[in-house]
């Protein structure tokens, strides 16, 4: 119980949408959990839920061993005791204050502050006003504020959608390593899933104001408890290994024993490669040439008729997803323990990295 | 010139201003952050003087501060013996009331006008509700809060009506520098008049050319936005 955050509270909107989640956070494995879901699916809402901005109608949240909200003894902590720092979309920064005075508010001591900007590399920024500096920059200031103050749980509400394109894709590694560096639990609120993937050990994903899953990001990609959370998610094949090499426009990534091609797009290092299970080919036995990069020898572990389309899951070294249609899964005879070749295009590998 | 009335209404005026800025700012909190459903009602109070006729608050007020009213028994006990009609403490009791609008609907604004997210950031960076009122709301409503006390204090020192209810005409006491200027004219003085009315209309316009000017350099320096 003390390593867990857990939320099951219902609440009812002025609008007539309703919130009812159930959520179960491992804190120890999860130092960063994504709240993914659509617009309009009670993000927001969820984490002012558990800031204590809102209060649920029903339901009880609890901290580690602090009960936060409970309507059957009635206690509802305010936000102030609950030690949630919450980084609003736009940061929020005080307009009227300095960045070092931002970051200062809140922290025990001037020198924690001066830590944390100095850390974020904001102390030549220090003097400045909010409205002087880039949004990047102004994220950083909200996080290094939010730190400074010592918090218990970080809840980031679409952090990085109020930058252009080309900064939040820039920012989101930086977001990740200052708040794994940060060493506080941190729930991210996104819609976006390359965020969800490059930001979240662990994932909840929230469709109609219902938590549909949770787990570890990787496993919910994989394997999605049902249609809307698979529509939502989107990729299949999460596969995490490490960039071992970049020539000639292509980047190579160690997967355990296997290896996998894709076109380099400058990630180094842990990364995730991510790909649709669609773009996926099998082909029976072992592999043959073709332009494709990707070959893989492996063996069929299921095989689940969905409708017109089949969804084969192969092991080659790791687990792959792999849809096909009905007619050449059952022409191809697919079936458990046959030998099969995984064929993927360099160009279907998406690489994120961690 | 009449010096002593001017000096009176300066007085008055000062210390209106004070005490509603004190006053008027947990009143103007609460209008604009208390959940209540009814407040409405006590907007609508607060905005009464702005409407009524200042013979008809002055009335109302000297009724509620006789010797026999509640108000009026309490004032005598704690003064030892003094009363509350046609004393400066009586016309500043009055003034209060008959500014209290001018004091809170700009403070009011300018509290509604901070951004609702700041308030939320500093709760959730565990600052209490008063240290964030004090150390967000408040920086970033110092326009409004200006504006207030400079329309009070400019309000007070030309009231008429309420002054002439409450107060009467005593020399040092309540005549006040428009009281004075009407006995001028009364008594077919003109040039007195003239001089003191002059006078008043180059403070007044100072004052708020001030002001705007103040506001305007503030606004510069801090955004609200």
């Amino acid at each position: 119980m003390a390593h867990h955050l857990t939320c099951v509270c219902r609440k009812r909107l002025p609008s007539g949408f309703t919130v009812d989640a159930n959520l179960r956070i491992p804190l120890e494995q999860a130092r960063v959990t994504v709240l993914f879901g659509p617009s309009g699916s009670g993000k927001t809402t969820l984490l002012r839920l558990l800031a204590g901005l809102d209060r649920p109608d029903n339901g009880r949240i609890q901290f580690r061993d602090q009960v936060w909200f409970d309507s059957t003894t009635r206690v509802s902590l305010a936000p102030q005791q609950r030690r949630a720092g919450f980084l609003f979309q736009d940061y929020a920064l005080f307009p009227h204050l300095t960045v070092r005075r931002n970051v200062e508010f809140a922290a025990p001591h001037p020198g924690k502050a001066g830590e944390w900007l100095s850390r974020f590399n904001l102390t030549w920024l220090s003097p400045r006003l909010p409205r002087e500096i880039s949004g990047g920059e102004q994220q950083r200031v909200a996080l290094a504020r939010a730190l400074a103050a010592e918090p218990a749980l970080l809840l980031l509400d679409e952090p990085l959608s109020a930058l252009d394109a080309a900064t939040r894709t820039r920012l989101r590694h930086e977001l990740r390593r200052n708040l794994v560096d940060g060493d506080v639990p941190s729930i991210i609120v996104t819609h976006d899933r390359t965020e969800a993937l490059a930001l979240g050990d662990w994932i909840a994903v929230l469709v109609g104001g219902a938590i549909r899953q949770a787990g570890p990001v990787e496993e919910v990609f994989r394997h999605p408890a049902d249609v809307q959370v698979a529509e939502s998610v989107g990729v299949e094949n999460v596969i995490p290994g490490e960039v071992i090499a970049r020539e000639s426009g292509l980047a190579t990534i160690r997967v355990g024993a296997a290896r996998l091609e894709s076109v380099d797009t400058g990630e180094t290092g842990l990364v995730f490669a991510c790909i649709r299970a669609e773009e996926v080919t099998l082909a029976p036995g072992a592999p043959s040439a073709s332009s494709a990069r990707n070959r893989l020898a492996g063996r069929i572990q299921s095989v689940l008729l969905e409708g017109p389309v089949a969804r084969v899951e192969v092991d080659c070294g790791f687990p792959l997803v792999a849809l096909v249609t009905a007619q050449s899964a059952a022409d191809l005879q697919f079936r458990r323990d046959e030998p099969v070749s995984a064929v993927i295009k360099a160009t279907s590998v998406h690489l994120l990295s961690r | 010139m009449d010096w002593q009335a001017l000096w009176l209404s300066l007085r008055l005026a000062s210390l209106t201003a004070a005490i509603l800025l004190i006053v008027g700012t947990p009143l103007a909190y609460w209008l604009t952050y208390s959940p209540r459903p009814w407040k409405f009602l006590v907007e609508a109070a607060v905005a009464l003087p702005l409407v009524l006729p200042p013979t008809v608050l002055g009335f109302y007020v000297l009724l509620a501060i006789g010797p026999r009213s509640p108000v009026g028994v309490l004032y005598r006990t704690l003064s030892g013996g003094g009363l509350l009609p046609f004393s400066f403490q009586g016309l500043l009791l009055a003034s209060i009331l008959y500014s209290l609008p001018f004091t809170v609907q700009p403070i009011t604004t300018a509290f509604a006008s901070v951004d609702r997210k700041l308030v939320e950031a500093s709760w959730c960076l565990g600052v209490s509700r008063l240290s964030t009122f004090r150390r967000v709301v408040v920086p970033l409503s110092v326009p409004g809060i200006v504006t207030a006390a400079i329309l009070s204090f400019a309000h007070t020192l030309g009231e008429f009506g309420v002054v002439l209810m409450v107060g009467g005409n005593i020399a040092g006491t309540t005549r006040t520098v428009s009281i004075s200027i009407y006995d001028q004219v009364q008594a077919l003085d003109y040039r007195a008049a003239n001089e003191t009315s002059l006078f008043l209309l180059a403070v007044s316009f100072s004052v708020l050319a001030v002001t705007y000017a103040l506001q305007r350099r503030i606004w510069a320096v801090w955004p609200t936005t």
